[in-house]
């Protein structure tokens, strides 16, 4: 008898808790994550599941991300690394023990396209193809996210030598209209470093809104030519050490 | 008889610290003022070889198995103070937004295994065993918790924790009454004479302020409360002088080594506390069952996962309080002062008291 009021609460929380997340990914959604020096995204697509962008460097993108699903169900279906430093890939260890048999891309190049549903596609901008005479950084996958008219640019820590020509690759769908308009989200590469991000390439872009993904650090990032450069260009500037967590969800 | 032996282990704690500071005042005070963030891990540095070296090695990698075994049915951070909790295991240096978290709230002694464990696992022994007044029941439940206390790798809390039970069931079973603060003043000199450089551990400071803070305090309290006209009947209540008593205790000691002090860890406490007992209890048997069935331990987690998540979201709320943790600069003199109105404070209490 004494065990009755333990059980009504697991329930009531559970009913709570299930109403309240299925409340939050019917709509589509994308999280930059708190997590510290690194990256870690996590896009809600309602038709097709959860999927992650780096997991940040240790067990930080996974207690995020676990928040945000009713457990004990991992719905994160799928993980794109974008390079192996640990302050990208460092959580992914302790996320695959929890997700068990988690699929993860990690070697994918210029061309590739992954379809996420019918609504929403990553495109591949980068690396050309796989020269392992470039730096690890500059060997980043470089991501294009479109779901309808919403595009961001996923840049992991690749540096202006690979981001100037995906900038006139962006320019050129701008051109042909596969792009709905100007990038609603710019990711700052390489945690907004001066060695990653121009003034040239932010004009180029011209992001509606540019993330820097940072915590402390002792590289001087974000650098403050970066940030005023970002301002000059009119983007809505948001810093995960902050701000915290960003959370962009589409109407649609 | 009893009077001889603590003067006699109060001289021999003295020599074993004097030994290790070089017996001078003015040492004694430089030491303690300059070494503020040490972490002594003494037996970790000079474990090389034996038995002791031995267990411990067996005993960090069973606990680092356990982790990751519980790590696969539970998320973070709730696997994280499951493995805090029954094992002792501290991993929140992998979630240091989390770690940050549990400091600002004033929660950071629940990952630890402390009295409540070494109680626990006492009591669960003695139900299978029989009655506790058995000469040989006593001592395998004495040597179990030993053997528990060293497999949540003999922290300072668990060590003080089993010392004080076990004197006092020796007591019990030998029929004479038990005086608590005598029994912890005891454990303490037995803990420095074994090992007198904990002496300026943080853990081992903090370990006996609170429970201390808990035996001597909460009297003196009820006669403040009293004399303000707060009546003192309800049980939320009773943990809320609970929690400050030990809070009085502690804070200037966090705030000397760690410069900040939790405001709000006095309302946090009494109401996160309560799923603390639940989950060891419930945790302890997931962590027995990822073992040997894992099945059985992810229904276990099933269960145990909303109460952790009532825990990990208060403490979260609390936390997001601009004014949750103050800053304070406090020098060594200024504890003193604090510590001698403290006592000044809690004697005149208790003197109203039985007048």
């Amino acid at each position: 008898m004494r065990l009755i009021p333990y059980g009504g609460f697991i329930v009531c929380y559970y009913v709570l808790r299930a109403l309240v997340v299925t409340s939050q990914t019917r709509l589509f959604s994308i999280s930059f994550l708190d997590v510290g020096q690194g990256d870690a995204f996590v896009i809600n697509i309602p038709e097709y599941g959860r999927v992650m962008i780096d997991t940040g460097a240790d067990y930080q993108s996974h207690y995020l991300a676990a928040r945000k699903a009713v457990f004990p169900r991992c719905d994160i279906t799928s993980v794109f690394i974008t390079h192996y430093d640990s302050d990208h890939a460092g959580g992914l260890a302790r996320l695959n023990r929890y997700c068990r048999a988690l699929p993860v891309y990690d070697t994918m190049q210029y061309g590739d396209v992954v379809h996420l549903g019918t609504t929403t596609k990553l495109y591949v901008l980068s690396p050309p193809d796989s020269n392992p005479l470039r730096t690890i950084n500059d060997n980043s996958l470089v991501f294009l996210l479109k779901h309808r008219e919403f595009e961001a640019l996923l840049t992991g820590d690749a540096g202006l030598a690979v981001l100037e020509p995906v900038a006139k690759l962006i320019a050129d769908y701008k051109k042909q209209g596969l792009l709905a308009g100007d990038l609603d989200v710019y990711k700052l590469a390489h945690h907004g470093s001066s060695y990653n991000t121009s003034a040239y390439l932010l004009e180029a872009l011209h992001p509606v809104r540019c993330v820097v993904s940072v915590g402390r650090n002792n590289y001087g990032h974000p650098s403050s030519h970066v940030i005023q450069a970002a301002v000059a260009v009119g983007c809505l500037l948001h810093r995960t050490d902050t701000d915290g967590t960003l959370t962009l969800t589409s109407a649609l | 008889m009893k009077t001889k032996l603590f003067v006699g282990l109060l001289l021999l704690t003295f020599w074993r610290v004097g030994q290790l500071v070089n017996w001078q005042l003015t040492t004694f005070i430089g030491r303690f003022s300059a070494d503020r963030a040490v972490n002594y891990t003494a037996s970790e540095a000079t474990c090389a070889q034996g038995i002791y070296c031995s267990f411990t090695v067996a005993a960090a990698k069973f606990r680092s198995l356990a982790s990751d075994n519980i790590q696969a049915v539970l998320p973070s951070p709730h696997s994280e103070l499951v493995m805090g909790m029954v094992l002792g295991e501290n991993r929140f240096a992998q979630l240091p937004k989390y770690n940050d978290i549990l400091k600002t709230v004033g929660l950071v002694h629940v990952v630890v295994v402390s009295g409540y464990n070494i109680s626990l696992v006492f009591t669960l022994l003695m139900r299978m065993l029989g009655s506790h007044y058995k000469a040989r029941n006593l001592l395998v439940g004495l040597l179990c918790t030993f053997m528990y206390s060293g497999i949540s790798g003999f922290g300072v809390p668990a060590v003080r924790a089993w010392l004080m039970g076990s004197v006092a069931v020796i007591f019990k079973f030998y029929g004479r009454p038990v005086q608590g603060t005598r029994v912890l003043m005891f454990s303490a000199l037995v803990m420095l004479c074994a090992a007198p450089e904990q002496l300026f551990t943080v853990s081992f400071m903090l370990s006996f302020l609170a429970t201390l803070g808990v035996m001597v305090v909460p009297e003196a309290l009820k006669v403040v409360w009293r004399l303000v006209g707060i009546k003192i009947e309800a049980a939320l209540f009773e943990d809320f002088n609970t929690s400050l008593s030990a809070q009085l205790m502690v804070n200037p000691v966090i705030a000397y080594y760690f410069g900040t002090v939790s405001l709000v860890a006095l309302i946090a406490n009494p109401l996160v506390l309560w799923v603390v007992p639940l989950c060891t209890v419930v945790g302890g048997m997931l962590v027995f069952f990822t073992f040997v069935c894992p099945a059985v331990s992810r229904l276990l987690a099933l269960l145990l996962y909303p109460f952790l998540d009532v825990f990990v979201s208060f403490s979260e709320f609390f936390s997001s309080f601009n004014s949750a943790s103050l800053h304070i600069d406090v020098g060594l003199y200024g504890i003193l002062l604090y510590y001698l109105i403290l006592v000044l404070g809690v004697r005149l209490a208790r003197k109203a008291s039985c007048d």
